[in-house]
């Protein structure tokens, strides 16, 4: 066993402007975690994440990795995390196997490792195929496999992936989801913001329920269900975002 | 890791070189005729006007001085300007920052990335305008090569000077945009450039070519001494400029050197700062993309259950421009530019106002109207079709597209015919022309109006992007080049006809023989005819291609 993993959030507050997007919400994740982040739209779910990569300021509170702020937010802090953003980005012109290289040594990667991990991420992602074409060719679920391999390859112990779902097809939802449920016998953590509750109730051991920038739920799946007399995700879901526009 | 970011940035560049097919070969040889057409002929008029007044004795070179001046602080300001425009984009906006700033990469990698960028994209319209000048002055005073390289190297200080002091500007007021709408600050920034043009313009009244007609010996040299005196000598383009002179005249510039080492080293200082304050800056500028702010227009809600679907197409245009302030922030240079332009010509001097020399610059002035009036349709009507994006699948299912186009061809037309008219019956009021040229040119204007409408919204139909939502990509694309190369060539072409007629209308009215006003009648016809012809070929295709497409 190595290193022990903690992501720790305490008391994280931001705001825009007049309106509070996160609202002083707290909780702690450590490695082996699968954490499935859900809540409607605008329940500050990408802000959140956003907060834990160190892409946004917040107004109050702290985000702990290993017990360190990301405030100042040094090198070592950021090549311990993997961010996949809702939009995924790459660019145009260069073809899948160059945006890897580029991330890799981004990473500090040596050339046979990095090649050995491509290799490994484009077999289980289904893109080999695909890896010297152009970018700007990609359909969206061939993009968001590329820049989930992007932020797997540099083995982070924490990886935010923001809306993994979101425009995929079936089989790309289904590649997607065997690489997440591969996580469970790691000792990393698995942070994933999502609104396909399916995903959530089947990979993830804990959740966290977001709304209108509270977090209203945060523990495992079972103990709500059981708490609320509910069945399966969607009822618990909604039962508790029920009051929300 | 900043040599892999640079590498990276090159490839990207280099790969839109790279021929993949034959629209590519098409796009990369029409972008390379267009620009090479650009910087000879500019060459060309620089080296031929420059020539020409270098053979006036006394009054010559001054007036080489005065225009190179004129035309180095216009690019000082452009590049400064566009700076403040594209560094917003560049440092805060672009979704590459989320990703490099999510990678181990340090905040002046991504900084540095992003200054080259920026002086890149920032300068490289200017240079078009800006390199024949330094070449043809080089050509016309017949100087050594190492004084015209080392200018060309002083010009890429300016460059780097100027861009730079644009974006200090965007850092300034990057904290503004927490507390005030994207659409509040554009238009702040244009209120202080029109008290800034009127200040300058009413108040300071620069005197440049302006001498009386009756001026003494006395008031002649001191306006001939003037020629050489630098109005804007402590802004870096002035101090270039000088220093350039300096060479020709073999005169020393130590002063000038010391002035520019200053700038520069005021540049280093700022740049030093803003590298410390990048990431701060960055990571708080993001909260001017989220507003709760609630909007209703009334007009789009009136014309929404109105039978007339075309009209509520317009209305739709024209609430999706006015809140987009790149859209109309774009426009409003155009008009300030226009502004800018009737004034100059209003306040044109007393030493051109004969009449041989008004008829000709009333005859440029068409001219000039006409390339505004072809620019403007390229940047803002061409995109009109492409920016309807996907939901023009909707488009198409509820509307016939005779009536969709119909529509948009009537609407773009009115608003380039009433730009058009307005420029060429003021100015030409202004002038003091006869009644029948004023006609005249407002009968040609109408017809170039036409022209250029129906190639800008056809084009718009035949060569679409509707995966762009950047209205200002749209038109630079491939079908937006095409677009402006076919306008150029018609009114290029429409031009010509009419140059022949005017050329001896102006030397009859100069000798003062009768002129037969039947050659302007057959130009005109021809340039109706030409029009017409336009208008049927690509007003079918249009609709042809409107009606196949299907996502």
């Amino acid at each position: 066993m190595g290193k022990e993993i903690i992501l720790e959030v305490k008391n994280l507050t931001k705001r825009y402007g007049k309106k509070t997007a996160v609202n002083n919400i707290s909780f702690k994740l450590s490695g082996g975690d699968i954490f499935g982040f859900i809540g409607p739209n605008g329940a500050g779910k990408t802000t959140t994440i956003k907060c834990i990569g160190g892409l946004l300021e917040y107004d109050g509170g702290d985000v702990l990795i290993n017990g360190k702020s990301n405030k100042g937010f040094d090198q070592a802090l950021k090549r311990s995390l993997g961010y996949v953003p809702d939009t995924p980005f790459l660019y145009d012109k260069l073809t899948g196997r160059e945006f890897l290289y580029f991330v890799g040594r981004l990473y500090g990667m040596d050339k046979k490792s990095l090649e050995k991990k491509i290799d490994e991420y484009s077999k289980k992602l289904e893109f080999s195929d695909y890896m010297d074409i152009r970018s700007e060719e990609y359909s969206h679920g061939m993009k968001q496999r590329i820049i989930i391999a992007s932020s797997f390859i540099h083995s982070p112990d924490i990886f935010l992936i923001d809306e993994p779902m979101v425009g995929l097809d079936p089989k790309s939802s289904k590649i997607v989801k065997d690489l997440f449920k591969e996580f469970s016998f790691s000792n990393r953590i698995l942070f994933i913001s999502t609104h396909t509750l399916s995903l959530a109730e089947e990979i993830c051991n804990k959740i966290g329920i977001m709304d209108k920038g509270n977090l209203v739920y945060f523990g495992s799946i079972d103990n709500l269900k059981e708490s609320l007399k509910k069945s399966n995700l969607e009822e618990l879901f909604l039962e508790i975002t029920k009051n929300d526009n | 890791m900043i040599t892999d970011l640079f590498s990276l940035k090159s490839k990207i560049v280099l790969r839109y070189l790279i021929i993949k097919d034959f629209k590519t070969l098409i796009r990369i040889l029409t972008f390379f005729f267009v620009i090479s057409i650009f910087l000879f002929g500019t060459y060309f008029v620089f080296f031929k006007v420059f020539n020409y007044l270098l053979n006036l004795e006394d009054i010559g070179k001054g007036f080489i001085y005065r225009i190179s001046s004129l035309l180095f602080t216009i690019i000082f300001f452009l590049l400064f300007t566009s700076s403040i425009i594209t560094s917003i984009s560049t440092f805060f906006k672009t979704p590459e920052l989320e990703f490099l700033f999510s990678t181990p990469l340090k905040t002046h990698h991504i900084f540095f990335s992003k200054l080259f960028e920026n002086g890149f994209y920032a300068s490289w319209a200017s240079l078009i305008i800006s390199l024949p000048l330094i070449f043809s002055i080089s050509n016309v005073f017949k100087v050594e090569t190492i004084f015209l390289i080392k200018w060309l190297f002083l010009f890429i200080l300016m460059v780097f000077i100027s861009t730079s002091f644009g974006i200090l500007v965007v850092f300034l007021i990057s904290d503004l945009f927490k507390r005030f709408s994207l659409n509040f600050i554009v238009t702040l920034i244009f209120v202080l450039l029109i008290f800034f043009f009127v200040f300058f313009f009413i108040f300071v009244k620069p005197d440049i070519f302006n001498l009386p007609q009756n001026a003494t010996l006395q008031e002649v040299t001191k306006y001939l001494n003037s020629l050489e005196v630098e109005q804007f000598k402590y802004l870096p383009s002035g101090i270039v400029l000088q220093i350039i002179f300096n060479d020709i005249n073999a005169k020393s510039s130590n002063l000038l050197y010391f002035f520019l080492s200053f700038y520069l080293f005021l540049t280093f200082s700022f740049l030093f700062v803003l590298i410390r304050i990048y990431r701060k800056k960055y990571l708080g500028f993001s909260l001017f993309n989220l507003s709760s702010k609630k909007e209703r227009s009334k007009i789009f809600e009136k014309r929404v259950f109105s039978k007339n679907l075309e009209i509520f197409l317009i209305v739709k245009d024209m609430v999706i421009f006015f809140r987009d302030p790149s859209q109309w922030g774009q426009s409003l240079i155009f008009v300030i530019l226009l502004f800018i332009y009737s004034f100059s010509i209003i306040r044109s001097p007393i030493y051109f106002k004969t009449p041989f020399y008004t008829y000709i610059l009333s005859f440029a002035n068409l001219g000039f109207s006409s390339y505004i009036m072809a620019t403007l349709s390229v940047r803002f009507i061409y995109p009109l079709i492409s920016l309807e994006g996907k939901t023009f699948s909707i488009i198409k299912s509820s509307i016939r597209m005779e009536n969709y186009f119909n529509s948009k061809l009537i609407f773009n037309f009115l608003i380039i015919l009433f730009l058009g008219e307005f420029l060429i019956v003021l100015t030409n009021i202004f002038l003091k022309m006869d009644l029948l040229i004023i006609m005249l040119s407002s009968l040609i204007t109408f017809i170039f109006s036409f022209g250029i409408t129906i190639i800008n919204t056809g084009f718009g139909a035949i060569l679409p992007d509707f995966n762009e939502t950047n209205p200002s990509k749209i038109a630079s694309g491939f079908g937006g080049i095409v677009s402006a190369i076919v306008s150029l060539i018609y009114i290029g072409i429409s031009i010509s006809i009419l140059s022949t007629p005017v050329k001896n209308y102006f030397e009859k009215s100069f000798r003062k023989i009768p002129f037969n006003f039947s050659e302007f009648y057959y130009a005109i016809i021809f340039i109706t005819l030409l029009t017409f012809f336009i208008f049927v070929i690509i007003y079918n295709y249009a609709l042809i291609r409107l009606k196949r497409y299907n996502f």
